[in-house]
């Protein structure tokens, strides 16, 4: 048996599709497990955030609980970090911190895919919160914008300082997008190396049998951090997102 | 794009097998941005179309009942605070009224009995006067009969022992001589 396990990353047309659905100009569109799991994501999101609250109970239930606990944390993130303007932002913050929760949860599950373990998916994310930053920016203070890489300074110390800022604003996309990207790919990729080592040690047969407990052992730690991880990296995510938005429409000296 | 193949039937990714690295696998970006700006794009809408202004309604209009529910008792605390006040107020009142009329009450003994204390007084002095006044008459009276009894003694007995006959006045002046003396 291979026991790549790099092998849980690969994106590949689901068993029951293999011929692409259509093309996009010469690029071919598959039903991939990813873009199941995309759907599990999408219709479980739908499902709880409306079907809990459908009812709009002053007392709720545990569901509702739920569902209001998270729109409050998002809401308390964006408090925090921009004040109230900031609250024109809440549903594209919402939307992805639930989204990238929601695949970071689901694909703790066995069978799964992660959906947010390939730098395309983070990156594009990314991109959404940087793009929509940029906007903001230019929309609200025209060219003044620009004043985000100004430091007041003298001038010796302030032209390698825009230099400095210009080089972070430009790093924010890969950082935000890695970040995310690499915390899944590590954490998967080491669960499925010690299940490899599960495997190989039974295998194995006599006292290796019994030393196949160790990985086994570290496997249900790093099941729990993952659990940490995966919703730890959908904070760190949506609050540099934040951030970021909170940058563009206060720039640096109001805030 | 490399896995512009017509009949891929083993996958994109089935390509790439032989030691690369999966999410570097281009070939499979289109299919996963194609879905991935589907999925997301839908969910952003339900998001913001449905669900958040539904928790958020849910959220103000529980903020809003709270704040009702609690005017609501700050204002019947007030009232209980009327009616106590209103049912001491009376209370109150009548205590009063009947520390009053006590106070009048023991005012106007005491002087009743100051009244009768003062003519019982007044009683006693004119009785008393009235007794020293006879008592001082009875005396008199019985001084004159004793002066009476000692001025008929002397006749007597100057008739006795001299057989002469003592004219009264002479004897009157006899006894009060002794009685000066």
């Amino acid at each position: 048996m291979a026991l790549n396990p790099m092998e849980q990353f690969e994106v590949k047309p689901v068993s029951w599709a293999q011929h692409p659905l259509f093309h996009i100009g010469h690029s071919p569109i598959y039903f991939t497990n990813q873009a199941l799991w995309m759907i599990v994501v999408f219709v479980s999101l739908s499902l709880f955030l409306t079907l809990a609250v459908s009812k709009g109970r002053v007392v709720p239930t545990r569901m509702q609980s739920l569902a209001e606990l998270s729109y409050e944390f998002v809401g308390g993130m964006i408090d925090m970090t921009s004040g109230p303007a900031g609250f024109r932002f809440f549903p594209l913050i919402f939307t992805i911190f639930m989204f990238i929760l929601f695949c970071n949860g689901f694909g703790l599950l066995p069978i799964a895919f992660t959906v947010t373990s390939q730098i395309a998916i983070t990156f594009f994310l990314t991109a959404v919160v940087i793009l929509t930053a940029i906007v903001t920016g230019f929309v609200k203070h025209g060219f003044g914008f620009l004043k985000l890489f100004v430091i007041k300074a003298p001038v010796v110390i302030m032209v390698p300082m825009v230099l400095l800022e210009f080089i972070s604003f430009c790093a924010r996309p890969i950082s935000l997008s890695m970040r995310l990207f690499a915390n899944m790919l590590a954490g998967h990729t080491m669960l499925k190396v010690m299940a490899g080592f599960v495997i190989s040690l039974g295998a194995a047969g006599g006292a290796y049998t019994l030393l196949a407990a160790a990985p086994e052992a570290l496997i249900v730690g790093l099941t729990a951090l993952e659990f940490l991880v995966a919703f730890l990296q959908a904070y760190v995510f949506a609050i540099l997102s934040c951030i970021y938005l909170s940058e563009a429409l206060h720039l640096h000296d109001n805030h | 794009m490399l896995a512009d193949a017509p009949n891929a039937t083993a996958g994109t990714a089935a390509e790439h097998k032989s030691g690369g690295f999966p999410p570097f696998d281009t070939a499979t970006y289109p299919s996963q941005l194609f879905w991935l700006v589907v999925i997301f794009v839908a969910l952003l809408a339900v998001m913001w179309k449905v669900a958040v202004p539904k928790i958020g309604g849910v959220i103000a209009e529980r903020k809003g009942r709270i704040q009702t529910e609690l005017a609501k008792a700050e204002e019947s605390r007030k009232q209980a605070e009327h009616a106590a006040a209103a049912y001491q107020a009376p209370i109150l009142e009548a205590r009063e009224r009947a520390r009053a009329a006590s106070e009048q009450t023991r005012t106007q003994m005491q002087q009743e009995f100051e009244r009768a204390k003062q003519s019982a007084d007044t009683e006693t002095q004119r009785k008393t006067t009235e007794a020293q006044e006879r008592i001082a008459a009875l005396q008199r009276q019985a001084k004159w009969h004793v002066t009476q009894a000692a001025e008929d003694a002397v006749v007597e007995i100057v008739n006795r022992l001299t057989g002469e006959t003592v004219s009264r006045d002479e004897a009157t002046a006899a006894v009060r001589d002794v009685l000066k003396a």
